[in-house]
């Protein structure tokens, strides 16, 4: 009852516009006063939450996928899938949902993946007849496999809070996020084959043809395979293996494809440290808010509640997906991770909760939060990018929010499409 | 003088990334090519991540990237709406001011008390908790700027507008 108050409470008051760090770091602080008599010395907990070896892997990702924008690969990326996908029915579509698949294995952001592919792919896709709302609705959703598949920025905040090896969330998020991509896949040639609008099609590429622009998207595809592999093989860290990919990435840009000089360098990394500060931020402020509700011993009290409610985990499961699937209709991605996370630590292990498997539940359902109105980055991203109505574009991310919901339960029911793949790690 | 002061502090910023990427290669370069990993190079990565962050947030509030929840405050009237922008600078520059305080009196404790970082680089550890107080002063000056330009009737840097996503 205490955090059902507090929570809607913290809501309210980021409701009225301020920056989500201030209002984390002041209505914790408000809790301290009245409920520890003062501050303390919360820079001290600041300090510790942000000097985090595991953490520069955020930055380092973050000018990784600015570096990769700044190329030319998006287009070599793109062109490369539409030449594979281009014979089967929605195959521009299905081409744009690889190129999503591959760019999020790149960026680890869903916006930066929305972003970057939208402007591309959303224009094409209406030139072969796509209804412009599917087309909003489809780069909406396939750009929220940036948080699932990895590397996942998302994901090693989780990590770095529920204390859980980021290699290995890394790997669980992999295969539930190649299943979304081929159920939102299936979708689209579904809806191409059977539905009213007749769709462009073209004859199937040759296997030379193919062969070509397979060699054109080689550097695009080797990042994915230096980071993953490097981490599945224990050969890298996060941190090193986000420095592995970002100086591949540096190298690709610089010499391969000649459009990356010194001033996209600089340009990435001032974008990466801003990226960083923003997030960081709200690490710094949630990290405050923690701090007041482990002083009022709210976490303990979760566990006493799931105790006396005798709730199970299924029942936990879903209870706890439900406020977040709701949080995330109002909130952003980081901070609801930020917030709920150790809050619910204790109950979660009290209940036996695989921290890898909650971890990858938990992503899936931040994809949801990316494209439920009201807030929804990404519904927000592509108005940006084609300025079109946001009613639009949210009535044309409505079947992948059933679809997202698909998965989730399938994850749900079947925890071994999170857990395998870490299993067989190193 | 308050744009170049946070451009160049995003500036050291946007080098920390870069010396972080350099320092962090170069690590796992030594540890398989010469099998004699540098030990420091972790802890001296997590002191830049503060770096990172505590000088790139008054930047990053200028230009109103510190997201917040705009649903309500962007349907409000113009007029309305300078009020809410009013109030997320004051909030800013309240948050500011508790990592100013709160930072140097945590930093100063340390410093008497000569604690050095843990781990192997042992220096005093005051010297990097410096760096919130230094970030919170940089962000409350920008708040006090985007308070001022709003009484000036123009409109402020640092409102957050999450629904209005900036494109490169």
């Amino acid at each position: 009852m205490t955090l059902a108050l507090i929570l809607a409470g913290l809501v309210l008051v980021l409701f009225t516009g301020l920056p989500i760090f201030a209002g984390l770091t002041l209505f914790g602080g408000m809790l301290l006063v009245v409920t520890q008599g003062g501050l303390g010395s919360i820079s001290e907990v600041i300090y510790g939450e942000l000097n985090r070896y595991l953490l520069v892997a955020i930055p380092l990702f973050a000018f990784m996928a600015h570096v990769m924008i700044r190329s030319r690969i998006v287009d070599d990326l793109y062109g490369t899938a539409y030449t594979l996908t281009r014979h089967l029915p929605g195959g521009v579509g299905i081409a744009t949902i690889a190129a999503c698949t591959i760019f999020a294995a790149i960026s680890g952001s869903s916006v930066a993946t929305a972003l970057t592919i939208g402007s591309v792919a959303i224009p094409q896709m209406i030139r072969f007849g796509y209804e412009p709302r599917a087309a909003y609705g489809l780069v909406a959703a396939g750009g929220t496999l940036g948080i699932l598949i990895p590397p996942s920025g998302p994901m090693v905040l989780y990590g770095v809070v529920s204390d859980t090896s980021i290699g290995a969330l890394f790997m669980a998020g992999l295969v539930p996020g190649l299943l979304m991509a081929v159920i939102f896949a299936a979708w689209t040639m579904g809806t191409a084959a059977f539905g009213a609008r007749k769709l462009r099609r073209e004859p199937r590429a040759s296997l030379l043809e193919a062969l070509a622009s397979l060699r054109k998207s080689v550097w695009a595809l080797t990042l994915p395979v230096l980071v993953l592999g490097g981490m599945y093989a224990g050969v890298f860290t996060a941190t090193e293996a986000a420095a592995a990919g970002a100086a591949l990435a540096l190298a690709v840009g610089v010499i391969v494809y000649r459009s990356v000089g010194w001033r996209e360098i600089w340009d990435s990394a001032l974008d990466a440290s801003r990226t960083s500060a923003m997030l960081f931020m709200i690490l710094a402020g949630a990290s405050v808010f923690g701090f007041v509700l482990t002083k009022m011993r709210i976490p303990h009290e979760i566990v006493q509640w799931v105790v006396a409610q005798d709730i199970g985990v299924l029942g936990f499961l879903l209870a706890v997906m439900a406020l977040i699937f709701v949080l995330g209709m109002f909130l952003e991605t980081i901070a609801i991770i930020l917030i709920t996370t150790p809050v619910i630590l204790p109950a979660m292990a009290h209940l036996d909760i695989h921290p890898i498997w909650y971890g990858v539940l938990l992503m899936i359902n931040l994809e949801l939060a990316l494209i439920t109105p009201p807030v929804g980055m990404n519904l927000f991203t592509i108005k940006a990018v084609t300025k079109a109505p946001i009613g639009e574009i949210i009535r044309g991310a409505l079947p992948y929010v059933l679809l997202i919901f698909v998965c989730l339960g399938l994850v749900m029911a079947v925890p071994q499409l999170a857990l395998w793949l870490p299993g067989t790690m190193y | 003088m308050l744009g170049p002061l946070s451009q160049a502090a995003i500036g050291l910023s946007a080098a920390a990334v870069l010396a972080s990427l350099a320092l962090v290669t170069w690590a796992v370069a030594m540890r398989y090519g010469l099998n004699r990993p540098p030990a420091w190079v972790d802890d001296a990565v997590g002191f830049l991540l503060v770096g990172i962050v505590m000088l790139g947030a008054a930047q990053t509030l200028r230009r109103g990237e510190h997201i917040g929840v705009d649903l309500l405050t962007s349907r409000l009237s113009p007029r309305a709406r300078r009020w809410a922008d009013a109030w997320a600078a004051l909030a800013a520059l309240a948050a500011s001011l508790v990592l100013v305080v709160n930072g140097w009196n945590t930093a100063m404790f340390s410093r008497s008390l000569g604690i050095v970082a843990e781990g192997n680089v042992e220096i005093p550890v005051f010297w990097v908790q410096l760096l919130l107080p230094l970030g919170g002063l940089m962000m409350a000056l920008v708040a006090l700027e985007a308070l001022a330009r709003l009484a000036a009737g123009a409109p402020s840097l640092a409102a957050p507008r999450e629904s209005e996503v900036k494109l490169p």
